[in-house]
């Protein structure tokens, strides 16, 4: 039988050890019938998109790392054929859990910092050997391991996944960053949109009902839904759980109104009416006139940023990478790790180009348009948008008190005023 | 002699023409040798139609060239704006006296001019005075140098800068447009990196307070001034520049301070001496102290990224090409600006820096951080001593209005 190789020093080597024994027949008979065809198809489709755009791009520097990659297939097989081994510690396999091959501890071990949303600390480099015997020393290395090599966080509190259930169509990469395998980068993607906790669709319905019939109220529950859905997903994402709490409340305290503008062009939010909360906000404590004409002002900014984002029809993953560019700001004040920050959002935009490089070839320029929505999101005053839609749920509850009690309580949370109908 | 064809509707097809006239400056070179440089980035062009006319030109000579056109004017270089008798080279290309005048009355007055249509009439030597605005903004295209009117002729002998070499180029834009747009965009610079460089590198304890707000006020002269010259920003409503310049000065300031390297560790004594003067709260000492840190934070992170002079001047046109200020009358066409930097950044760093595939990304992610800098710190740190309570947008609508004659209300500026 074949064997999956893992060696867990070189991250690299990791991406490449998950992919020979996909091509491999023996492997595709040992992980089932049904299972393994599935996988097989998506792998060969995945692989399929490359060799087109090979001719065009200095595809030279790419295949001996492909023909390495494959070389390593094997040896693995010929030290231990009778196991699968697991793919974050090299112990044997009890079958797949969480989307990967893993054993009896590593299973329990990211079930257990997934249910109680565990933050560990790397006394090291963060770069601690994960094998059989040293798995237990560095918890902290354990779990991002168990994240590299694609087990999803979702799966645990979603319950097992149905072996028939289709995964989300990888993309297909070219040019990656040297460091980042392709591999790497799509489940990056994927786990960003797996970790949406309402589907566009979703919104789609509630947003999609004709205008008379949205009103104030309803508004503000969008808002609610929104604000909550952007913190619940930083919450699922690939390294934000990892963070210190300390760091994580940091980053969304300053961000939060950025992933809220996101969240309101991609749902298309229905903004014609904020005028209208404004009037009925200012009616109930008023303010100065010069005070009204900024925060109409604000509001315009607001609509506009907005309707630049839907003009430029952005699609899901666009949006998650998006997103998460934004969150993994080092402007964030007391950072514990702001280079690890740095390397987070490097991540998501390599992530990002990658995959507008692949799905939008006649648009060479979209990757730096979309980068270049950014900086308007800044001049999108956070302030307005809590008096907007917020003021009137909780009062004076600052927005900063409340992110930090749904990063703390997760789908526990319940709002000051109103109980919120989490899925 | 070797004769320049150029036309007009098509502005891809020009830029060939700008690279014919390129070779004719070479005139004791045979035929053959001034069509071989074009070959190398013929491939990755995608202009087949254009590649055998300038074969075909480069090659021949007179003779074997378009026909009636060639044998009509064998003897003359045509202008490259609108293919009348050229009488020579003026400000960097060769021009007929009508554009030459045009073009230096253009400059010298900043004239802005409005084209009815849709910019894109045709300039020839029958109609070239029809549309002022799109004869000015051919004149630029073909390569025409705003700063040699100001400047005066240049010498013969002094070097253009060296263009850049582009690969992948986006098929709306060719690769000699996008190295030429980088060159006037560095070209445009008032003063050059060396001579910021002479002053910051002073030693630090002789660069007091005095000197480090006199130089702030010549960076955002520069940041001014620079935007003054480079093509397509003047060639907007003056109102338009004005509001652009008064969204985006702060977040070019910065750029300028990480470029010339301003010493910033004195931020904090200029904003006590400040305090000093006009004591305030301690919430709001606190808040100042704040943004002066991230003042300094984005200047550090911008040195560290080692970004050098085009990449800096691509940052800055993207900055100002910002179609989030107030009022613009042509808010498309400003984006559409923004997006040709973005595309002459892009093209720029993929050739000079193959090996940081993520530099794009990262240089373009500096931008969000840039808007959190405080314009009203920044004023405070280093204004409010030179111009008391004058604006600062008052002062960019003085200098954009005055030019190089601007004086500071308190200190004259060399």
């Amino acid at each position: 039988m074949a064997m999956v190789v893992s060696s867990w020093r070189d991250p690299q080597d990791d991406v490449a050890g998950g992919n020979p024994g996909g091509p491999n027949p023996a492997a595709q008979a040992a992980r089932g019938g049904g299972g393994g065809a599935g996988e097989q198809q998506q792998q060969a489709g995945s692989g399929a998109p490359h060799t087109p755009q090979t001719p065009g791009q200095p595809g030279a520097p790419a295949t001996p790392g492909t023909a390495g990659d494959k070389g390593q297939g094997p040896p693995g097989s010929g030290q231990s054929q009778q196991h699968i081994e697991c793919v974050v510690c090299g112990d044997k396999s009890s079958g797949k859990h969480y989307g990967q091959f893993t054993c009896e501890g590593c299973k329990s071990f990211f079930k257990r910092s997934v249910r109680r949303n565990l933050t560990y600390t790397c006394r090291a480099n963060r770069n601690c050997p994960i094998d059989q015997h040293h798995r237990n020393q560095c918890q902290y290395c354990r779990l991002k391991k168990c994240l590299k090599v694609g087990m999803r966080r979702e799966a645990v509190q979603r319950g097992r996944m149905p072996p028939t259930q289709p995964n989300p169509g990888q993309y297909a990469l070219t040019n990656g960053d040297p460091l980042n395998g392709h591999c790497y980068l799509s489940g990056y993607i994927s786990l960003l949109l797996r970790a949406e906790p309402y589907p566009t669709s979703r919104y789609g319905s509630q947003c999609m009902q004709p205008n008379n019939i949205m009103g104030i109220e309803n508004i503000c529950e969008l808002a609610a839904r929104l604000l909550f859905s952007a913190v619940e997903w930083a919450r699922n994402i690939p390294f934000f759980p990892d963070l210190q709490i300390t760091d994580q409340v940091s980053l969304l305290r300053l961000t939060w109104s950025e992933l809220f503008v996101l969240n309101a062009a991609q749902c298309s939010m229905p903004l014609h009416v904020a005028p209208l909360l404004a009037a009925a906000g200012l009616h109930a404590s008023p303010m100065s006139a010069d005070r009204v004409v900024a925060f109409m002002d604000h509001i315009r900014i607001f609509q506009e940023q907005v309707e630049k984002l839907k003009a430029l029809h952005v699609d899901s993953a666009e949006y998650s990478c998006l997103k998460a560019i934004v969150l993994f700001t080092s402007d964030a004040c007391g950072l514990s790790d702001a280079a690890h920050i740095e390397s987070l959002q490097e991540k998501s935009q390599c992530a990002l180009e990658e995959y507008v490089r692949s799905q939008y070839p006649n648009q060479p320029s979209r990757f730096g348009k979309l980068l270049l929505r950014l900086p308007s999101l800044r001049t999108v005053s956070s302030s307005v948008i809590e008096q907007l839609f917020f003021v009137r749920l909780v009062g004076k509850t600052p927005i900063e008190t409340l992110i930090r009690d749904m990063l703390l309580s997760g789908s526990s949370f319940n709002w000051p005023y109103m109980s919120i109908q989490c899925s």
